[in-house]
This record gives C-alpha cells, structure tokens and sequence, in this order.
C-alpha cells in the first residue's frame, strides 16, 4: 500500500520534472509561496484572533486573490490549454496578470487601514 | 305577533326616556332675557342699521342727548347701507319712529315709498317691507291698492315657493288682512318642510330668522282667518325646543325674532307647551323630602290660568318600582311658579328617583331627583396585631367624632387593623359607600398615604396594614401619624373625614431615601468610542511576521535551484521603462497606505500606469516577436 502510494508520487513528481516547462515551474513555485504566506496568516488569526480584523482581511484576500491570479496565468500560459485559451498569448496573460495586480492590491491597500 | 310585540316594545323604550307631553326641560329665565337685553343695549352702540332698528324697537330710549346722536347716525347709516333699498328705508324709518327723532324725514325718500307700492313689486319680502314701512310712517293703504298687492302676491307665490317666499307673504298677509284668505292654504305646505333634529328640534333650513318669520307668518295667518293653530301640540314642543337652544344668540335681530317667536307659540293656549323643571340641584335631604318644581310658561311667566291639579308618580330609577302615586303637588302660596310636593310621609330611602309629574292631565314631564343619606359610624375598633398572631390583638372602640386618647405604637413586626362598621342613620342597615379610605398622615414631613378599605362579608369596612412589608411606601420614615377615616358617596349628605387615632410608627431600616434633585446640569456626556480589543504581545506579531516573510526566502530558493536567470533582460528603453514604473506602482501603494488618500493615489497612479502601460505593452510585443523569431512554428498562436 505504501509502496504504491510511493510509487505513484514518485511518477507524478517524475513525469512532473521532465515534463513540464521551466515557466511553469516558476509560477507553481510562486503559487507555493503564496499558499504558504496564506496558511500562516490563518494560523496566526486561529491563534491570536482576527483583531485587527480589517488588516487580517486584507491580507487573506490579498493572498486569495494573487493565488487565483497565479492559477489564471498559469492556465493561459500552459501550452497543452492553447485550444481552450486561443488568442491569448502568455504575454497577454502576463499583461493581464499585471493589470489585475495593479487594481487588487489599490483595494488592498485601501482596506488594510 | 311577535313582529308587532316587538315593533310596540320599540316604541315604548324610545317613549320611556321622554315621557313628556306639551312640556319643555327649560325656558327663558331671567338670566336670558338679562343677557338678550344686553344684546339690544348693545346693538344701539354698532354700526348697523338693522341692529340699531331692532334695538330701538325693543329699547325705549328716554334720554334725549342719547337719542339725537343716534338720529343723525341712522340718517348717515342709511346713505351708507349696503341692504336692498326696501330694507333700510323701513329700518330707517321704522327707528327713526320708535327713537322719535325730531328731524323731519327726507322728502324724496318718503315719495318714493309711497310710489313703491304702485309699481312692480319683484318678490314677497319686498312686498313686506314696503307695506311695513307704510304701517310705520302710519299711512293707510287705499283697497284698490290692496287688492292690487294680494293679486301680486299671488302671482310671486305661484312663481316663488321657497320658504322665504311663503314666509314673507304669510306676514304681508296678515298685514293685508281679510283679501289675501287664499294664503291660509298654504301654511301647510311651509311647516311639513320643516327639519326634524335628533326627534326633539324642529327648524326650517336657513335658521332662527327663516323659522321665526315662518312661526310668526303661520300664527298670524291662522288668527286673522279663524283657523285652527297651523302645528300641532308635539311640533309646537319641537319649535319651542329649537327657539330655546338658540337662546345665546348674539345678534339684535336675532333676539328680536327669538322672542317674537317664543310669544307667538306661548300665545297659543291649545297647544302651547310649557316648562316644568326641577328647582335646585335635583338632591333631597332624606329628613325633610320636598320636591320644589317649577311651572312657567316659555318665557319664565306664571301660567294663567294656573294649572289647577298638580300630581306626581315617583319610582326608583333603578328597577323602577313604584314608589307612590297621585302625590298632589300643590302652589305655593308666595310664589305663583312654584310648586311643592312634600315626600317626606313616604319615606324614601336613599337613592335615585323618577318622577313623573302631570299637570290638568295635559302636560306631562319626567324629572330626576336624588334622596341623599346620612351615614352613621356605628363602631369602629381599631387595634395592633402581632404579624406572626402570636399574641392576642388588642382592639380598642373609638366613638365617633372623637378620637383615641391614647397614641397607639407598632414596629414592623406588627400590623395596623382598623373595623368600621357604617350604617345608614335612618334604618340602622349597613351601608356599602362608594369611598372609604384611610389615611395615615405625618405632620412633622407632611408626607400622607392613603390606603382603601375593603367591605368584608359582613359588610363591615376592613383595613389591615402589615408595617414590615409597607415600609416602602412610607419611605421607612419613623414617626407619629395620624390615621384619619374617609367616608364619601354622591348620595350621602354627610361624607366625612374623621380623624381616628395616632399612631407611633417604627420602621426598622432607617435610611432616608433622599428625593432626587432633578434640577441642576446633569454631567456631561463625553462621547466613547469603542475601546479596542487587546492586542497580542509585541514577539507574537514580530514572530508572525517573520514566518511570514519566510516563504519569501523560499520562493528565491526555489527559483534559484530551478535556474531563474534574467538573461532575456535588455537595457531596453521599454524594459527599463516598464520596470521602473510597475516599482513606481508598488511604491505608490506603499506611500497610499502610509499617508496617502484614495483621490491623491488615484491622481498619481494614473499617469504612471499609462507609462507603465505603454512601456510594458512594448516590451511585451518584443519578447513576444522575439519568441516568434525562435520558434516559427508556434508563430501562428
């Protein structure tokens, strides 16, 4: 049982490292960073509390949305979803990916107080 | 049957409450004809001619340097007036008659009234007034003429029915007497238009003055032509009615025709209706029962002839079982209106009565009086009580009006009683009185309270006090007081407070409840915001913001293990454009979270981000043809 379960992973992680482009790597380790800075955030509100609520709001969002950005460039940039995202090249995805960065985190900043 | 029961049973309830024939509840008392005269008076002071006509009419002014000015103001009234032509010329001259003024009257005017007459006459009311102002300047009217106006005032009425119209020739034709029969047939036609109110008014529509010419008009037609009186005995009651709630009015013609018409109905002995009241305030004292009544005519006159058999049938009101019948009601001697019916052999006992009083059998009328009682304390014990009952209470007798010479002391684990029985002083049965109260009174705070007795099962009056659990409501103030016993009732003659004993109150918490002082500035109220929720220490936080920082650092890590390399960095002019301004961005959002506002941000931002834009869009469009140039084949995307 285990040895399957390790097995598969170590397929997954395999087939993951030869197969997939350098770019994509990249934005699934910044993903990695961001649901990291989230899950700390998380923890910190479990332990202390939400006080002040309005800045641990901000923040969670803050992190949230970059993530669902992040996933959304990724998407646009993976070569195997060209059919589904026809039109779009990665550069327009950064474009963007940039643009909604710019706006979320006006809002961000306006709301962390 | 049951229907025709039924129909007799509403007549009979809506009969009961006003069981009164050709009588009225009330008359003009001397009172109202001070205060009418008092209108006439004034009316001599206004500037109206009408007013001052019927002023003088019912005034005779005997003081000649009152009189003069009032000629010479009528004459300038008369140049002035705003009346139909007819009107003020018999008000004019009609005053000017009854002041006697001296000044001989107006040449022109006086032709032109006694043409008037010759000419087309346009309505009924004119008619009246010129042959009014004919009477008044005491000039006969020639037959020819006569006989000229009754065929006029025949050809107006065909035209002209309306109240006014047949009021005003019901008065011409009595002034024209025997020529103008034809109008007697229409007195019926005027009173069956007359207006009930609520079953006990009748009015024509247009009030006091309409109705009064009409009364006045139709009695008078009836009497010049021998007919019999044109309403009947209930409308007579009805118009009397009407006359007398009308009695505050305030105008001098208005007064002038409210009397007029309360003669003219009072005139007519075969259905005039007369007034039988009650005098003074309707109570009895149950010693000495005499039943003062009063009967007068509409005016407040003694009738003549006076009714000759007086009698009474009196009930109770309250199960209207009979009391006695055929009680005379005899005059008294020294005042023709007053009559007296002496109760007291019949022994009434305290309570409300009805009494239906029947004069010659022909007037009748229903009054309400009240026997009052007397009250008598018969004992009354008063006494403490152990709370607990563990001792014997000892009560002591006081007699009334006296009070008890010993002052009387408790504490709170006692209690006050107090036994009052109340009989009625004529039979010696108790009585149940509508308030009996005790109060307990301090004289040194001048503080009272009052509590309420309770009748017990032997209708004796109880009051029972426990001194421990109402020390409340004396505000624990120690002390004496006096405990005083109230006795009242509407149909007593004799309420009374009485003042029992004094009594030694102990209350055992002695704190003074001090009043409060509700004025003065109360403190001011400093608006509070809300406090903050603690914060956690200061190492938590700097902790947590590290472990934050941390996946910063790993983010580097990783990229750099997967070999990020900025080799594709060119010193372009939109690289370094694009990068410069995207930092701007970031650092425009530092600064806008520091101290910036949103308008301030905005107005910075969005110059920057045009650079930013265009800059970014061009080095975008490079790497994009550079990527294009390296690999053509996905060129096509």
């Amino acid at each position: 049982m285990v040895v399957e379960i390790t097995g598969v992973i170590s397929k997954f992680y395999n087939d993951y490292v030869q197969n997939t482009t350098k770019k994509l790597k990249l934005v699934d380790i910044y993903l990695c960073y961001i649901l990291l800075t989230g899950i700390i955030q998380f923890v910190y509100c479990c332990l202390v509390g939400t006080f002040p609520f309005n800045s641990f709001l901000s923040g969670f969002i803050s992190t949230v949305s970059c993530f669902v950005l992040g996933v959304c460039l990724r998407l646009q940039a993976n070569p195997q979803n060209k059919t589904v995202f026809a039109g779009i090249s990665p550069e327009r995805g950064f474009a963007d990916f940039i643009f909604a960065h710019v706006i979320l985190h006006l809002v961000v900043m306006n709301f962390i107080g | 049957m049951l229907k025709l029961g039924l129909t007799l049973f509403g007549v009979l309830c809506a009969c009961a409450p006003t069981w009164s024939t050709r009588t009225v509840d009330s008359h003009l008392g001397p009172k109202d004809l001070t205060r009418l005269q008092k209108v006439f008076v004034d009316g001599f002071g206004s500037s109206d001619l009408q007013a001052i006509f019927f002023s003088s009419l019912n005034i005779q002014l005997t003081d000649a340097t009152q009189k003069e000015p009032l000629c010479k103001k009528i004459a300038a009234l008369h140049q002035e007036s705003k009346l139909n032509s007819f009107e003020k010329d018999y008000y004019f001259i009609g005053a000017s008659k009854n002041l006697g003024c001296s000044a001989k009257l107006d040449e022109a005017l006086l032709s032109k009234v006694y043409s008037s007459l010759d000419s087309e006459l346009g309505s009924t009311q004119e008619i009246y007034y010129r042959l009014v102002t004919h009477k008044a300047l005491g000039v006969q009217v020639s037959d020819t003429t006569q006989g000229k106006i009754v065929k006029r005032l025949q050809e107006l009425l065909k035209k002209d029915d309306t109240l006014t119209g047949l009021g005003y020739g019901f008065n011409v034709a009595v002034q024209l007497g025997s020529g103008a029969a034809f109008i007697a047939n229409r007195v019926e036609d005027a009173i069956v238009q007359a207006d009930e109110v609520d079953g006990k008014l009748l009015q024509f529509e247009g009030g006091l003055s309409i109705t009064s010419l009409i009364i006045n008009g139709a009695f008078g037609v009836a009497k010049a032509y021998n007919k019999p009186a044109p309403v009947s005995a209930a409308q007579a009651v009805k118009f009397a009615n009407y006359f007398l709630s009308r009695r505050s009015v305030q105008s001098a013609k208005g007064a002038h025709v409210l009397i007029e018409a309360l003669k003219t109905i009072g005139a007519d002995e075969k259905i005039a209706p007369i007034c039988v009241q009650l005098i003074g305030n309707g109570q009895l004292d149950a010693q000495s029962p005499t039943l003062n009544i009063a009967v007068v005519d509409l005016l407040g006159k003694p009738l003549s002839p006076a009714p000759k058999i007086i009698t009474a049938k009196v009930f109770h009101k309250k199960d209207n079982s009979l009391l006695a019948e055929k009680i005379s009601v005899t005059s008294k001697s020294s005042d023709k209106t007053t009559y007296v019916a002496d109760l007291a052999s019949l022994k009434p006992v305290r309570g409300i009565y009805q009494a239906e009083l029947s004069a010659d059998s022909v007037y009748t009328q229903t009054v309400q009086f009240k026997v009052l009682g007397r009250v008598k304390v018969q004992s009354l014990d008063v006494g403490i009580a152990e709370s607990d009952a563990s001792a014997a209470t000892r009560k002591q007798s006081v007699n009334y009006p006296s009070k008890l010479k010993e002052t009387l002391s408790a504490d709170t684990t006692q209690k006050l009683l107090l036994r009052a029985v109340l009989v009625e002083e004529s039979n010696n049965k108790p009585l149940a009185v509508h308030q009996a109260f005790v109060r307990l009174y301090n004289k040194q705070t001048d503080k009272e309270i009052i509590f309420v007795a309770e009748q017990d099962s032997s209708k004796a009056y109880k009051f029972d006090m426990d001194i421990g659990s109402n020390g409340k409501n004396f505000n624990y103030q120690s002390g004496t007081y006096n405990i005083y016993l109230t006795v009242g009732d509407a149909s007593l003659s004799n309420s009374f407070e009485w003042l029992v004993a004094d009594i030694q109150l102990k209350f055992s918490e002695d704190r003074e409840v001090k009043p409060k002082i509700p004025s003065g500035p109360r403190p001011e109220i400093v608006h509070q915001f809300r406090v903050p929720d603690k914060r956690p220490p200061r190492i938590v936080s700097d902790i947590f913001t590290g472990l934050c920082i941390t996946p910063l650092v790993l983010l580097f890590i990783f990229w750099g293990k997967l070999g990020v390399n900025v080799s594709n960095f060119t010193l372009a002019p939109s690289t370094i454009g694009f990068h410069v301004g995207f930092g701007g961005i970031l650092l425009l959002f530092f600064v806008f979270w520091m101290q910036l506002n949103m308008f301030q941000t905005l107005r910075l931002l969005i110059p920057i981000a045009i650079f930013t834009f265009l800059t970014g869009n061009r080095l975008l469009r490079r790497l994009y043809a550079l990527r294009n140039s390296k690999n053509p084949s996905s060129a096509s995307s």
